[in-house]
C-alpha cells in the first residue's frame, strides 16, 4: 500500500512539505538516479515533458524525490537561462497533469503551500487581484482587462485556477534553482558530467529566413532586429509584434520561426499564443497604445504600424 | 532671487509656520524639492521624522516639495539601486486637459477622478475608503495614494495591467459578445463583474441612446432590457450600430492621459507632491480631500485669504476666472491694478503678472 502522504511529495516535489521530508532522509545517489535525472532534464528541454514514475511503490516514490533534486542541480550546473526556463515549464506541466486529477484535500494542501488563497464561490474560484497579477500567465486571455474583477477579487473557472497554480509552480521551480556554487562537492563531478552531455542541446541562433516584401514600420523593425540578436522581448513587445506579423500576412509557421530566436522560446506556449491571436484576429495596437508600451521609437506619422506598410504598397 | 520669488517665499514660510505637515512612513521616503523655475531641482533628500520635515519647510521653504510613493531602506543614497526599494504605494495622477476655461477643465478632471474612485478603486479593486488617500495636485488635477500591504510589492508589469484595466486599453467588443454559429449573440449580464457587467449595465440603462425614436415604446424597451439581462444580445446587436457600441465600451474606462498619467502609476520611483504643501505654480495648496463631490479647487485649495490689496502688472492676458467665490474679469496684458491678495498671489504664481514697482 502506497503511503498517500509520500505520494503527494513525489507528485509535487517543489513543495515545502516534500523538501522537509527529503532533507530528513539519508540519501544514496546511485548511477541509476543520475541517469534518470539526466533523462528528466533532457526530456524537459527537448520535449517539454517530465518522465513520470510508473510504479506506485514507496521506493520509487522516494527515488523520484531524489531524482528531482539531482535534476535541479544539473539545470543549475548548465547555468543558462534557456535551460532553466524550459525545465521549469516542463516541471510545472507535469504537476498540472496530477492537479487535474487530484482530490480536494490535496489541492487544498498544495495551494496553501504555494500561498495561493483561492476562495470558492459556486463553480468559480476567487483570488485577490494582487496575487493574481503576480501569478498570471502572460497570455492575453489572462490580461486583467479580460477578467471579471469585483471587490478586489478575480473570478476564475476551475481550469483557469489550475493554470494559475501551474504558473506559480513554474515560477517557484525557476526561482528556487540552487546556485551553481552550492552543488555539494560529493556529486559535483557527476553533475557537471551530466551537464556537459546536455549542453549541446542549446539551439543555435537562427539567421533571418523570412523575407519581407515592402517596408516594415520602424518600431516593429527594431523588435525584429532585437529578436534576431536573441534579445528577450517584453510581453507587450511580443504581443504587438505577433499581431503585426499576422496582419501583414505572415503564416503561423513563419511567425513561430521568427519567435524561435527568443532565448526563452517555448514552442508550445508560443504556438498557443500565436494561434490565439490568429483565431481572435486581434486588431493591431495603435501608435498611441504602442507609446504607452514604450515601443514607439520615432514619429513616423502612421497612426498604426499596419498603415505604414499599406502606405508603402500604394506608392509602389 | 527676484522680488516675486522673495514675496512668495515669505508667504509660503508663514503658511508652514502655522501648518503641520506629515507623511506616513516618512523615514522610508525619498524627497525632492523645487525652485521657482523647476518643480524638482534636487532629489535624494530624506527626513527621519515629520518634525525634521517641518523644520526644513519653515527654514528653507522650497517652492515645491515632493515625496516618493516608494519605500526604501536608504532613501538618501544614490544611485537609485543603493536605496534598496522595498515597495511602493499605488498612485494615480490625473491631470486636467488644458483649454482656456480653467473651471471646465477642473470639472472634467474631477469627474474622471470620481469615476476612478467610485467605479474602479472602491468597487472592482475593492480598496477600502481608508486605504484611498486623495489630494488636490496643487494645480491642475488630483493625486491618489493607495496604501495597502497587498499591492505594495507589485512591480511595473503588474501596475501596468492595473492602469490598463482602468484605462480600458485593449478592450474590444468581440471578446465580450460572441456570435454563435446560428447567428445569435451571447454576451454579459448586468450582474457580471468587470467590463462585461459595466457594458451590460450601460446598455440596459441607456436604450434611448441607441433607439431615440423608440423611447416611448414601452414593450420594445422592456424587451430590450429583459433580453440583455439574460445575456441574450441578439436583439441589441441586430438592431444597433455596433461601431457606436464599441465606442461606448471605450468610454467606460477612466481615460487616463496616455503619455503622462499612465507612466506615473507604473513608475516605481516617482515623486509626487506632499499633500497639504504649497504649489508655486498656482499658490494653491495640495489639500487633502475627504469629499470630492463638493470640492472646488479655486475656493477650497486657497490658503492665503488676507484682505490686503497688492499692486500688480499683467504680463500675459488672463481669461475671466471664478476664484475664491468672486468672478474676476478678463485682464489685458500691461494692465496695472490693485487686486485682492489671494488672487494676486494666484496670478503671480501662474506667471500671469508681476509685482508693480
Amino acid at each position: 500500500m502506497v503511503d498517500n502522504v509520500i505520494l503527494f511529495y513525489a507528485k509535487y516535489p517543489f513543495t515545502q512539505y516534500a523538501k522537509d521530508y527529503i532533507s530528513s532522509k539519508e540519501i544514496v545517489i546511485t548511477q541509476k538516479v543520475i541517469e534518470s535525472a539526466e533523462e528528466r532534464v533532457i526530456e524537459s528541454i527537448t520535449n517539454n515533458i517530465v518522465p513520470k514514475f510508473i510504479e506506485f511503490v514507496d521506493e520509487t516514490i522516494e527515488q523520484e524525490l531524489i531524482i528531482y533534486a539531482i535534476s535541479r542541480m544539473i539545470v543549475s550546473a548548465l547555468d543558462n537561462k534557456y535551460f532553466s526556463a524550459k525545465y521549469a515549464v516542463a516541471e510545472s506541466k507535469r504537476a498540472r497533469e496530477y492537479i487535474e486529477k487530484e482530490n480536494e484535500t490535496n489541492i487544498h494542501k498544495l495551494v496553501k503551500d504555494l500561498e495561493l488563497n483561492f476562495e470558492k464561490e459556486g463553480n468559480y474560484f476567487l483570488l485577490p487581484f494582487a496575487k493574481y497579477l503576480k501569478n498570471s500567465p502572460g497570455s492575453p486571455e489572462y490580461f486583467l482587462i479580460n477578467k471579471e474583477l469585483s471587490n478586489g477579487k478575480i473570478r476564475l473557472t476551475k481550469s483557469e485556477k489550475n493554470r494559475i497554480i501551474e504558473e506559480k509552480i513554474r515560477q517557484r521551480v525557476e526561482k528556487t534553482l540552487p546556485k551553481k556554487q552550492k552543488i555539494p562537492e560529493v556529486y559535483k563531478l557527476q553533475i557537471e558530467n551530466s551537464a556537459l552531455k546536455i549542453e549541446p542541446l542549446l539551439p543555435k541562433p537562427k539567421t533571418k529566413e523570412v523575407n519581407f516584401s515592402g517596408d516594415i514600420a520602424p518600431c516593429m523593425k527594431l523588435l525584429l532586429d532585437d529578436l534576431y540578436q536573441n534579445k528577450n522581448l517584453s510581453h507587450h513587445a511580443r504581443w504587438s509584434l505577433a499581431i503585426y506579423l499576422h496582419k501583414i500576412g505572415k503564416s503561423k509557421e513563419e511567425i513561430l520561426n521568427i519567435f524561435s530566436n527568443s532565448p526563452d522560446f517555448n514552442l508550445n506556449i508560443t504556438e498557443y499564443q500565436v494561434e490565439y491571436i490568429i483565431s481572435k484576429d486581434y486588431s493591431m495596437p495603435s501608435c498611441t497604445t504602442l507609446k504607452t508600451y514604450g515601443l514607439c521609437i520615432t514619429e513616423c506619422g502612421c497612426f498604426n504600424p499596419i498603415k505604414y506598410i499599406k502606405r508603402f504598397d500604394k506608392n509602389e | 532671487m527676484n522680488k516675486i520669488e522673495e514675496f512668495i517665499k515669505e508667504k509660503f514660510k508663514e503658511y508652514y509656520k502655522t501648518h503641520h505637515i506629515s507623511f506616513p512612513d516618512i523615514n522610508k521616503r525619498e524627497f525632492g524639492i523645487g525652485s521657482w523655475d523647476k518643480k524638482i531641482e534636487m532629489r535624494h533628500l530624506s527626513f527621519n521624522s515629520d518634525e525634521l520635515l517641518n523644520n526644513f519647510l519653515i527654514n528653507d521653504t522650497p517652492f515645491y516639495i515632493s515625496c516618493s510613493s516608494a519605500y526604501y531602506l536608504y532613501p538618501e543614497l544614490r544611485p537609485m539601486v543603493k536605496k534598496e526599494w522595498t515597495g511602493a504605494d499605488l498612485i494615480f495622477d490625473l491631470d486636467a486637459n488644458k483649454s482656456n476655461n480653467i473651471k471646465e477643465d477642473l470639472e472634467e478632471v474631477k469627474y474622471r477622478t470620481i469615476n476612478l474612485i467610485e467605479n474602479f478603486l472602491l468597487t472592482d479593486f475593492g480598496f477600502s475608503k481608508n486605504e484611498i488617500h486623495l489630494n488636490f495636485s496643487g494645480s491642475n488635477g488630483y493625486h491618489i495614494h493607495i496604501r495597502n500591504e497587498e499591492i505594495r510589492e507589485l512591480k511595473r508589469k503588474e501596475r501596468r495591467e492595473i492602469v490598463e484595466y482602468i484605462n480600458g486599453t485593449g478592450l474590444n467588443l468581440r471578446s465580450i459578445i460572441q456570435k454563435t454559429p446560428d447567428r445569435k449573440f451571447l454576451g454579459p449580464t448586468p450582474s457580471d463583474h468587470g467590463y462585461r457587467g459595466k457594458l451590460a449595465r450601460f446598455v440596459v440603462n441607456n436604450p434611448e441612446r441607441y433607439h431615440p425614436r423608440k423611447i416611448k415604446d414601452k414593450t420594445y424597451l422592456n424587451n430590450w432590457k429583459n433580453t440583455v439581462s439574460k445575456g441574450n444580445w441578439t436583439m441589441v446587436m441586430k438592431s444597433i450600430n455596433q461601431q457606436k457600441l464599441e465606442e461606448d465600451l471605450l468610454t467606460l474606462g477612466v481615460n487616463l492621459s496616455q503619455d503622462i498619467d499612465i507612466n506615473v502609476t507604473i513608475d516605481l520611483a516617482r515623486l509626487l507632491r506632499v499633500p497639504n504643501t504649497l504649489h508655486a505654480g498656482s499658490s494653491l495648496c495640495a489639500v487633502k480631500i475627504t469629499d470630492l463631490t463638493s470640492f472646488e479647487p479655486l475656493k477650497d485649495a486657497i490658503v492665503f485669504k488676507e484682505n490686503d490689496e497688492i499692486s500688480i502688472e499683467i504680463t500675459e492676458e488672463v481669461p475671466e476666472i471664478e476664484f475664491n467665490n468672486k468672478t474676476y474679469p478678463k485682464l489685458k496684458k500691461d494692465t496695472k491694478l490693485s487686486i485682492d491678495e489671494p488672487y494676486a498671489l494666484f496670478l503671480l504664481c501662474k506667471r500671469y503678472a508681476k509685482i508693480n514697482q
